[in-house]
């Protein structure tokens, strides 16, 4: 009993950012009973940014190990990759934070529980990442789903927003109980729950089984992660929820989820190098890769309300990604965790825009932003930049991005290696179209009379800040680069 | 191995055979016509629907079960460390234990201030357009 108490206790050391983040919560939770109406949404706004700065210094503080250790006996793990994805998630919280407060879709009634369930999914999204036990992972992956929902649904009133948190909450729910099928059947053939103990125990003579267990096991993670054939419930929720929080859900928990999908078969279904020789890896993830890249894309290209549209675009980004696991390798880890970095930067910034256009005219079609060139120069300008840099068009972030995603691939070799890289730089052509239409409607549309938008300071210093990262990264990514090359080094993968 | 599998697959081949079989059977013996208003109801052959299904309807005894889930869990968690609590104090591991325990029922004791805080464990309570008139409300309901 002592070592088992000893353990959870110098796991605390490495633990801290989490600790203070749930601190930062309950506080909050009293002080909303406390703070004035008036004031409250900007008290509630320095608080909660105040709880992420004193958490992301605790992270940088906490650092990267130099070699993985296990936390809370096995339960958790902390790596390099952990503290990646620590750094990216506070990052992306941080700034969906400024963008909840000034935006007109969540209300004063709703704001500070608002900001306590985002930072509560920060938590989640944290132990998400670094969960090492198939308990521990369903309990966090649980707990994102959950915080999802709520926040989808929490604008009172508003049919769609209902509509989204009901659709949403029954799919996650068939999904999250399909995957825990899977795992009863993986705790069944192996008789553990910890993934190294797992993969230890399975053989190959349970073949059909463990096939059908990882395919069940995917439902989950591919709902997590929008892919197809999982994806059904997210251009709904996109849309009906309020733009900060589908910018949030579009980040966050996309980027937990590809993080527990790599750790999960990295340490379940391959030895480090090479997959399992009874587990068909290549094929699973051939197929899922293609389809989301194909549905994402072919769905996008017909859509006139940009939410829906940057919600068929986040599907085919999670094609792209899933490139990235077609074959077991640091490669294709490195390329999915650059993606991801890059997919925060560009994306958070298009539903920026987004979300600004609501705030000011409360539209989210393609066509209200006819001459937006003109009168806003500026945002314009960040728009355009963001939506290249999703395309891929150098120089950018996301060119990079992509760019190493084919490298992995190319590198693998192999036809059906070449015909993913081609399928892949097919799609990335048909979807400059559906970007290009809302820059042309930006620009080149006629317009008869120009109304004015009216966009502040702040609305300008905040689509900079994040236009300027964009092109930086898309010239001098190796920093970046550098960083997960490192962090995997570290890392249980 | 795969014999085994090979009966699930024969089950699965048949439930779907089933299906198809029953309704094929069903469209000879079913009336030939147009179908007739009634076929649109959610419940063809129940009452007739009084009105569309969208509507608000008053939240309290799910606000009660939630509230009463602070509690249970706290139950749930305490009772386990009760019973092993002796031999952690055998173990001088007792002020842990308690403190762990403390420290669990303060934060579920906050969500029981913030549902306080938020009136929701008042019986009568007006939401939307009378909330400024939260206070008059309320001592109406008392009285």
């Amino acid at each position: 009993m002592n070592t088992l108490v000893k353990s959870n206790l110098a796991s605390f050391s490495y633990f801290v950012p989490e600790l203070l983040v749930i601190i930062g919560i309950l506080a909050l939770i009293i002080l909303e009973l406390v703070f004035k109406k008036e004031t409250k949404r900007k008290f509630a706004t320095l608080f909660t940014l105040a709880t992420l700065i004193i958490g992301f210094i605790a992270v940088i503080g906490v650092g990267m190990p130099k070699n993985h250790q296990f936390l809370f006996n096995r339960m958790l793990v902390y790596d390099g990759v952990a503290y990646y994805f620590r750094i990216l998630f506070f990052l992306s919280t941080f700034f969906i934070v400024l963008l909840s407060y000034i935006s007109v879709e969540i209300s004063e009634k709703e704001y500070t529980e608002t900001m306590i369930l985002m930072l509560s999914l920060l938590v989640m999204m944290d132990l998400l990442a670094s969960s090492f036990n198939m308990l521990m992972l369903y309990l966090s992956l649980e707990g994102v789903s959950l915080l999802s929902y709520i926040l989808t649904a929490n604008k009172r009133g508003d049919v769609r927003a209902a509509e989204a948190g009901l659709k949403y909450t029954i799919y996650g729910g068939v999904a999250s109980g399909v995957m825990l099928f899977g795992f009863s059947l993986l705790y069944g053939l192996t008789g553990s729950l910890d993934l190294t103990a797992i993969m230890k125990n399975l053989s190959g003579q349970y073949g059909a089984l463990i096939f059908v267990a990882a395919i069940l096991i995917i439902v989950g993670f591919g709902y997590k992660i929008a892919a197809v054939p999982f994806h059904q419930w997210s251009p709904d929720v996109y849309e009906g929820a309020p733009t900060p929080v589908t910018a949030f859900l579009s980040i966050g928990p996309k980027a937990a989820g590809f993080a527990i999908l790599a750790r999960f078969f990295y340490n379940v279904f391959s030895n480090g190098t090479a997959p399992l020789k009874f587990f068909p890896w290549l094929l699973i993830f051939w197929l899922l890769s293609v389809a989301t890249m194909l549905v994402g894309n072919y769905a996008a290209i017909n859509q006139n309300n940009l939410k829906r549209l940057l919600a068929y675009s986040s599907i085919a980004h999670a094609g792209y990604m899933l490139m990235g696991m077609t074959f077991v390798g640091h490669l294709g880890l490195r390329a999915i965790f650059f993606y991801l970095f890059a997919y925060f930067i560009m994306n958070l910034g298009a539903f920026a825009v987004v979300s600004f256009m609501v705030n000011k005219t409360g539209s989210e079609e393609i066509g209200d932003y006819l001459g937006l060139g003109r009168t806003e120069p500026l945002v314009a300008v960040a728009f355009t930049i963001f939506l290249l840099s999703l395309t891929g068009i150098p120089p950018t972030v996301g060119f990079i991005g992509k760019f190493y995603l084919l490298i992995g691939v190319i590198f693998k070799g192999g036809f059906l290696y070449y015909l993913l890289a081609f399928i892949a730089v097919f799609f990335t052509v048909i979807s400059l179209f559906y970007y290009a239409r809302v820059l042309k409607r930006m620009y080149l549309d006629p317009v008869e009379e120009l109304k004015e938008v009216g966009f502040g300071m702040y609305e300008k210093a905040y689509v900079s800040v994040l236009a300027i990262p964009v092109i930086i990264l898309g010239i001098y990514w190796q920093p970046l680069m550098h960083l997960i090359q490192k962090a995997l080094e570290s890392s249980v993968f | 191995m795969i014999f085994k599998l090979a009966t699930a697959l024969t089950f699965g081949v048949f439930a779907v055979l089933f299906v198809l079989l029953a309704l094929w059977i069903g469209k000879f013996l079913r009336p030939k016509g147009r179908p007739f208003a009634e076929k649109d109801y959610p419940y063809e052959c129940a009452e007739r629907p009084l009105m569309p299904a969208w509507f608000n309807y008053n939240p309290r005894f799910y606000i009660y079960a939630i509230a009463f889930i602070i509690f249970d869990i706290e139950v749930a968690f305490i009772f386990p460390v009760a019973v092993v609590y002796k031999k952690w104090l055998e173990a001088h591991l007792g002020g842990l234990a308690f403190m762990e325990i403390a420290i669990f029922s303060i934060i579920l004791f906050i969500g029981l201030v913030y549902l306080w805080g938020k009136h929701d464990l008042e019986w009568i309570r007006v939401m939307g357009l009378w909330t400024s008139k939260r206070s008059e409300v309320k001592s109406h309901g008392q009285s």
